[in-house]
């Protein structure tokens, strides 16, 4: 049953080799992410594109495979910003977790993937809705008592959160919850692009001293380079320390689209046929 | 009832160990014993509802069967959002207890009053609303939702009303007569039941016979179940609540498709928060969901109808 040596044991750094491969996955996301923005004249292009290491370095460490996908004791993994649902439906099918052809198909009538996560069969890896911002949390944290009770503090829960939902008080419900229970198996990880829905976050609802915050809230915080996927697959296998993790990953809203880059507006306007060109 | 709905899911938490326990805090003098037997499947969620409502439906997600406790409006209104997305969006059966229903909360003041959680619960897709008049149909309610796959409400009275009985009814059977009467049939649901019975005292007392009809759940409505009770007397419906509750609905609803144009009047709360301290028995009498508030209604219709009936003969 154990997989681990201990408990989050690592698998070990990641080797250049591991790093190469990523780097190929993540590519490929990104020309997926961007297709599927423009076939389907999808908005959250650049909330999308921001997450997309973030969301590879956690299929990286989590346990989760196809043939773990239905298994009911195993890792947890919450998008909880359910907006970028293209990014991460990009991920899974890197990972062999969602059929490729229900992504060529996005957002048409009649199709399983909507334009914010939602639990499907189609994708059992999927392991929460979201669309809602400030609900991821609290399901994480539901899944990793789930596992205490089990006494599986060794599994693991991910939750991937914007910035923005961090204005939501159920987000620190939550993180206070998690704090107190010392919920180690569970991971928050932030992508800080540093841009909401109508302005930068400093301007609209400034987060700083924001690694304070959820030390404050008992969490062990670790501040990356969200593009980084060595350093955020580092930091997420890190041994726990007896308490949950907060993972503050700067990105860039709208990486790889240099147009779009850290734009308010490549939160609601599509691709364009020009994006699908290689840089 | 809140001492009762604890004894039962202690009885089964000590044969489930699946049993997880939620509260948002509350419950003194009444948990404790929950606690004891449930170890560290008893949690305390603090006072975080919305937090709550998530967690309980990952650990539903998890293969558990998570109760989430509180006061009736702070485990609805307080976090609607989550019941909504986590629970019934996710099709988690979670149990929701809201202790307090209707009037309970009295002087405590309208912030403690259940008067729309019934509305706003029952509005949500596949969540059972269950509201129990009484010990026995509190039992009955637990047990036709033992198994059941949808996330549940049990909407839960201070007052553990009188003792009429009930029968065993599922979700769909969930419509009985706690009384029988042709004259004038009182439709109920939860702790107006006991009410409507002290009023088809007083009524009986004046040659009036009321039929008191309870329905312990609202969502999805009974509608078959209520029908079939159903002899073309007038119709009162009396419920602790505001207009567009549940059981407004679901009787309205059968009696325009059973299309025989029974007289219907429908006993609600005023739509508006009170600006004067009442007790629960005060509120009710300023409500006219008093017994002898629902007795003058239903009087009143009987004796309009006996008016009309000798008019058209004549």
């Amino acid at each position: 049953m154990a997989r681990r040596g201990s408990a989050h044991g690592p698998k070990g750094p990641p080797r250049s080799r591991d790093a190469e491969a990523a780097a190929a996955r993540c590519a490929a996301a990104r020309r997926r992410v961007i297709s599927m923005s423009y076939n389907a004249n999808s908005a959250h292009l650049g909330s999308s594109l921001g997450v997309v290491e973030i969301l590879d370095a956690v299929l990286a460490v989590s346990d989760l495979r196809q043939a773990t996908a239905r298994a009911a004791e195993r890792d947890r993994v919450i998008l909880s910003k359910g907006h970028a649902a293209m990014a991460y439906y990009a991920a899974l099918e890197q990972y062999g977790l969602v059929d490729p052809a229900l992504l060529d198909v996005y957002l048409q009538n009649g199709t399983p993937l909507w334009g914010h996560v939602g639990l499907t069969e189609a994708a059992p890896a999927i392991d929460a809705t979201s669309g809602s911002l400030g609900h991821g949390l609290s399901l994480a944290a539901g899944f990793a008592l789930g596992h205490r009770l089990r006494g599986r503090d060794d599994l693991r829960c991910f939750c991937i959160l914007s910035d923005g939902e961090c204005d939501e008080g159920s987000t620190w419900e939550a993180a206070l919850f998690a704090g107190a229970r010392k919920l180690s198996g569970l991971t928050a990880i932030v992508d800080y692009n540093h841009i909401q829905s109508l302005a930068p976050t400093k301007e609209v609802m400034d987060l700083e001293p924001f690694a304070d915050k959820w030390r404050s809230f008992g969490f062990e915080a670790i501040e990356l380079d969200g593009h980084d996927w060595a350093a955020l697959v580092a930091a997420l296998s890190r041994p726990s320390r007896g308490r949950p993790r907060a993972i503050l990953a700067h990105t860039v809203k709208g990486k790889g689209v240099a147009r779009i880059e850290n734009t308010v507006a490549s939160h609601y306007k599509p691709a364009l046929a020009a994006d699908l060109e290689p840089a | 009832m809140r001492k009762r709905i604890i004894e039962l899911i202690e009885a089964d938490a000590s044969v489930d160990p699946r049993i997880v326990f939620l509260t948002g805090d509350l419950g003194f003098s009444f948990v404790e014993p929950l606690e004891q037997a449930l170890g560290e499947r008893f949690v305390n969620m603090g006072v975080a509802e919305a937090n709550m409502i998530g967690v309980a439906a990952s650990l539903a997600a998890s293969g558990f069967r998570p109760f989430a406790y509180s006061i009736a409006p702070f485990v609805t209104a307080r976090c609607f959002e989550q019941i909504r997305n986590d629970i019934c969006y996710q099709r988690r059966a979670v149990r929701l207890i809201g202790v307090g229903a209707g009037f309970s909360y009295g002087t405590l003041g309208p912030s403690h009053h259940a008067l729309e959680d019934a509305s706003i619960m029952a509005s949500l897709p596949d969540l059972v609303v269950a509201n129990p008049g009484n010990v026995a149909e509190l039992d009955r309610c637990y047990a036709a939702l033992l198994d059941d796959p949808r996330p549940a409400y049990f909407r839960i009275a201070r007052e553990s009303g009188a003792d009429y009985g009930a029968p065993i009814f599922s979700p769909q059977t969930a419509a009985f007569e706690a009384r029988r009467g042709a004259d004038v049939t009182l439709a109920a649901s939860g702790g107006s039941v006991t009410q409507c019975l002290a009023a088809a005292a007083i009524l009986a007392g004046e040659g009036i016979e009321a039929c008191v009809v309870s329905v312990p759940v609202l969502q999805p409505f009974p509608a078959d179940a209520f029908a079939a009770l159903l002899t073309g007397a007038p119709v009162v419906a009396v419920f602790e609540g505001y207009r567009g509750n549940p059981l407004s609905v679901g009787v309205m609803e059968t009696l325009l498709a059973r299309g025989r144009g029974e007289v219907f009047v429908d006993l609600v709360a005023p739509q508006s928060f009170p600006n004067l301290v009442g007790d629960t028995e005060t509120l009710r009498r300023r409500a006219g969901l008093d017994p002898t508030s629902i007795a003058a209604t239903a009087r009143a219709v009987v004796e309009t109808r006996s008016v009309r009936t000798l008019g058209a003969r004549a």
